[in-house]
């Protein structure tokens, strides 16, 4: 086991390295920060100056070693849009997506199994036939839509919560239901084909044969087993909250990572961008890796670490 | 197993870092066009320190950036720093109302010799570290301002080279380097920082704000909002030459980029204004009780930059052509939301230079028609040649209508035009080359007279500049010695370039922008022409 990990360590830092030198490349050869700073008339010596202010006049060789060496030692350099250093600026900014995402995937997954189940266990009745059409409806809705209605209705008309901004309950509740419908959706249609193939199996025909209370064989046998799928979309669902929640972030202001790193593109600032992007990319490989650990756990036959595995 | 489990997550990071790197969503800011300042004036406020120390209400203002930093040059753009010009103040400030310079931290200023400008500064003013602000302190925030190697983008707005000197203790001279009749103008640009922080740790210069203004900076909170706090010790709390009061104790200025989300603040009264509104929102917002819509003209043109060297752009029955094919009141009363008004030249009314007597031209497709024949007579390859609508994306909103519409317009009269719609990154650099002959673009994009005076429009005209499409010897003579006039020279010579360069239609005009805001009823705030959310300007309603 920790064998693999430190596999997984390695390789992951190889990920996060090669993600950070596509940034930097694709970075530097799609626009000029300097001509995005500067207002349309600016003369050109005021932009080559800028330009060499940021050290962007530099060879682009001696930026990437620069760069490297000091994103190795956590330093991305300061923001060229708020002069401050960039990594803070997208850590402080980690909680307000932790917090979002983690009550969206609270919320979304036992959700969606208690509603796939519940489809699974009926195939073809009303209850399933509600759960389908819910869960469609969940996943075709436009978010932007979505949320801008929620705010009309919410906040407008009713007045129920706070239109946008960060804060408690009050400006929680609109972006976490925006948020919830996607991810509720898919995982629910995953959880109802996932439970309703594992109940086609012979060790339920099994179970089943021996008496054992339908109850039993679904939520403990069956469920257990569909957990592999549920698992790994959760897992991608929670990975599109913490780095995709960006329309969401937008409408409501929500202030997370999302947010930051649109603004970062917006205004080509590279520091920041590469800081967000790293920070993303090390949120994945964690998610990643606890995805593929609890398979461990849910079935007992995956071993990690093991050459015979 | 676990190389391959690794390496699956690669495309997916790819396909992320592509994404975000390549993607340029930009947030628009909403526009609309206006003839005029419609709303009634209001005379400004004023307060006591008794007064100030009982004002308890918070005032929320939705805008839809945060501050890029809070240096005090920031402060000249509230798009950039929204509410930061509360924390600074200048030596000349404008009248919202009527537009004109009026003192703040100057009392009176008077041009000593043609290079040379004396300030008289306003005495009993601190800083809000307890510094007296004096000529050496507003010589060092000039000169900090205005300093090569800060090179500031703002200097872009500044003009010449300045340099400032203390004469005594209120008193200031300005130097420029070359003959500068408008820098009472040029010092509307330069908020005053406190030269006593700037010494003592000039590494907090973007992160630590310190003027002498009404308000100063209580909390930034990146990403969600930066509250500005009453100034006990304002100058202004009894004088009434600060032309305003503290009427809120507390200033909040939320960041929304979702202009949509900004009307909902204003209709649910989250926000107490709430800016750059579309002009459906205004409805909207004007249908409900307790909050309205207000607009005032911007210092934003929508203007055609035609690129002259073009075989047919080059020539001026064309471009004459394009301006008499073109229905402005249509793209104002279908894309702008019907309050626009059509513009004649680059700059709008309120800008030092802009002529009454210049009219936008009318629709008349049969002369445009008529025009393009006798250019296609005389051999312009009107037929061979395609022009290019070239426009950036998310301008302003709904520039893609608008550039839709003008070019069915034109192919109404015979051009042959297509349209690009460009992103900043590739856009803007390429409005700074200089055109070839075979671009033949032209470009429609929205310019800003923040100066508000021709002669910062007059580099789209100019030679030697890289942003101008037209290269007139004789204009470049005209804009040269205007530049140097003063008073009645100076309008009579801005007037005599308008007239000149409206017959010859080397760049068109399509509308002049407003801004438009939601507005609760609670607050009593005439829109000022330049758009600043200056608090002092603002009072509860009776």
């Amino acid at each position: 086991m920790s064998e693999y990990l430190l596999n997984r360590f390695f390789y992951s830092i190889l990920v996060v390295v090669g993600v950070l030198v596509l940034v930097f490349f694709i970075g530097h050869v799609v626009g000029d920060p300097a001509r995005l700073m500067l207002p349309l008339e600016a003369k050109p010596e005021s932009i080559a100056k800028l330009r060499d202010s940021l050290g962007l006049n530099d060879p682009l060789g001696e930026q990437f070693v620069r760069f490297i060496g000091n994103a190795l030692r956590g330093d991305f350099g300061d923001s060229y849009w708020q002069k401050t250093p960039a990594l803070p600026l997208a850590l402080e900014r980690l909680p307000m997506t932790f917090l979002l995402a983690g009550i969206v995937i609270l919320i979304a997954v036992p959700a969606a199994v208690m509603l796939g189940s519940v489809a699974a266990l009926r195939p073809r009745s009303a209850i399933d036939r509600v759960v389908n059409l819910l869960s469609l409806g969940a996943v075709s809705v436009v978010d932007f839509w979505l949320g801008l209605m929620l705010i009309l209705v919410f906040a407008v008309k009713l007045r129920w919560f706070a239109t946008s901004g960060y804060g408690g309950l009050n400006y929680l509740v609109l972006p976490v239901v925006a948020l919830t419908m996607g991810p509720l959706g898919r995982i629910a249609q995953i959880t109802r084909s996932a439970v309703l193939d594992e109940l086609s199996k012979p060790y339920v025909k099994m179970a089943r044969a021996k008496g054992m209370p339908e109850r039993r064989v679904t939520f403990t046998h069956a469920l257990k087993n569909a957990f592999i799928p549920i698992i790994t979309m959760s897992g991608s669902e929670l990975i599109s909250l913490l780095n995709g929640a960006v329309v969401i972030e937008t409408v409501f202001a929500w202030p997370g990572v999302g947010l930051l790193l649109i603004l970062a593109v917006q205004r080509r600032d590279l520091p920041l961008m590469e800081a967000t992007i790293f920070l993303i990319g090390i949120m994945v490989i964690i998610v990643n890796l606890v995805v593929d650990l609890s398979y461990a756990y849910l079935n007992p036959r995956i071993r990690y670490g093991s050459k015979q595995a | 197993m676990s190389v391959q489990k690794s390496l699956r997550m690669v495309p997916i990071l790819l396909v992320l870092a592509l994404g975000i790197s390549m993607v340029g969503c930009g947030v628009p800011q909403a526009a609309v066009s206006l003839p005029e300042a419609t709303q009634a004036a209001v005379p400004a406020p004023e307060a006591t320190k008794a007064e100030v120390q009982a004002a308890s209400e918070e005032l929320v203002i939705a805008v839809p950036s945060e501050n890029v930093d809070l240096s005090s040059w920031q402060a000249q753009s509230e798009i950039n720093s929204p509410g930061l010009r509360n924390v600074f103040e200048l030596l000349v400030e404008r009248d919202p109302i009527t537009n004109e310079l009026v003192p703040e931290l100057a009392t009176g200023w008077e041009q000593i010799s043609p290079t040379q400008w004396r300030f008289t500064l306003r005495e009993g003013v601190t800083f809000h570290d307890g510094s007296p602000f004096n000529a050496e302190s507003a010589a060092f925030g000039i000169n900090w301002t205005w300093a090569p190697e800060n090179n500031f983008p703002g200097l872009q707005f500044m003009g010449s080279q300045i340099t400032a000197e203390a004469v005594d203790e209120y008193t200031l001279d300005v130097f420029t380097a070359e003959p500068d009749p408008i820098v009472p103008a040029r010092m509307y640009f330069c908020p005053l920082p406190s030269m006593k922080a700037l010494l003592d740790s000039p590494e907090t210069y973007a992160t630590n704000p310190v003027g002498t203004g009404p308000y100063k900076v209580a909390e930034f909170k990146r990403g969600q909002e930066i509250i500005y706090e009453a100034n006990p010790e304002w100058w202004g709390l009894d004088d009434p030459e600060a032309r305003g009061a503290i009427t809120f104790q507390k200033l909040r200025f939320v960041f929304r980029p979702e202009d949509g989300v900004r009307a909902a603040m204003a209709q649910n009264g989250e926000a107490d204004i709430a800016a750059f509104l579309t002009p459906e929102q205004c409805a909207t917002v004007d249908a409900l009780d307790g909050v309205r819509c207000e607009s005032a003209p911007s210092s934003e043109t929508l203007m055609m930059r035609y690129d002259t060297p073009s075989p047919v752009l080059g020539d001026q029955r064309i471009r004459e052509a394009i301006g008499l094919a073109i229905d402005r009141d249509l793209i104002i009363e279908q894309i702008l939301g019907g309050v626009g008004s059509p513009a004649a030249m680059i700059i709008g009314p309120g800008v030092l230079g802009w002529s009454a007597d210049l009219a936008p031209f009318a629709y008349d497709p049969d002369k445009a028609k008529q025009l393009i024949a006798a250019a296609k007579a005389d051999g312009v390859p009107v037929d061979s040649t395609t022009l290019t609508i070239n426009v950036r994306q998310a301008s302003i909103p709904r520039i893609a209508e608008i550039a839709q519409a003008v070019q069915s317009m034109l192919i109404e009269v015979g051009l042959d035009v297509n349209i690009q719609v460009q992103e900043a990154s590739i856009f803007n650099p390429e409005f700074g080359e200089k055109p070839t002959p075979e671009r033949n673009y032209i470009t429609i994009h929205p310019h800003g007279n923040e100066l508000f005076d021709y002669t910062q429009s007059l580099s789209y005209y100019t030679c030697s500049t890289t942003v101008s499409c037209v290269c007139d010897p004789e204009l470049d003579k005209m804009i040269q010695v205007a530049r140097t006039l003063a008073d009645s020279d100076r309008e009579e010579a801005f007037r005599e370039i308008a007239q000149y360069t409206y017959d010859r239609q080397y760049i068109g005009g399509i509308a002049y922008l407003g801004l438009a805001y939601g507005i609760s009823d609670r607050v009593t705030w005439n829109v000022p022409l330049d758009h600043r959310l200056l608090a002092k300007d603002m009072s509860l309603s009776k």
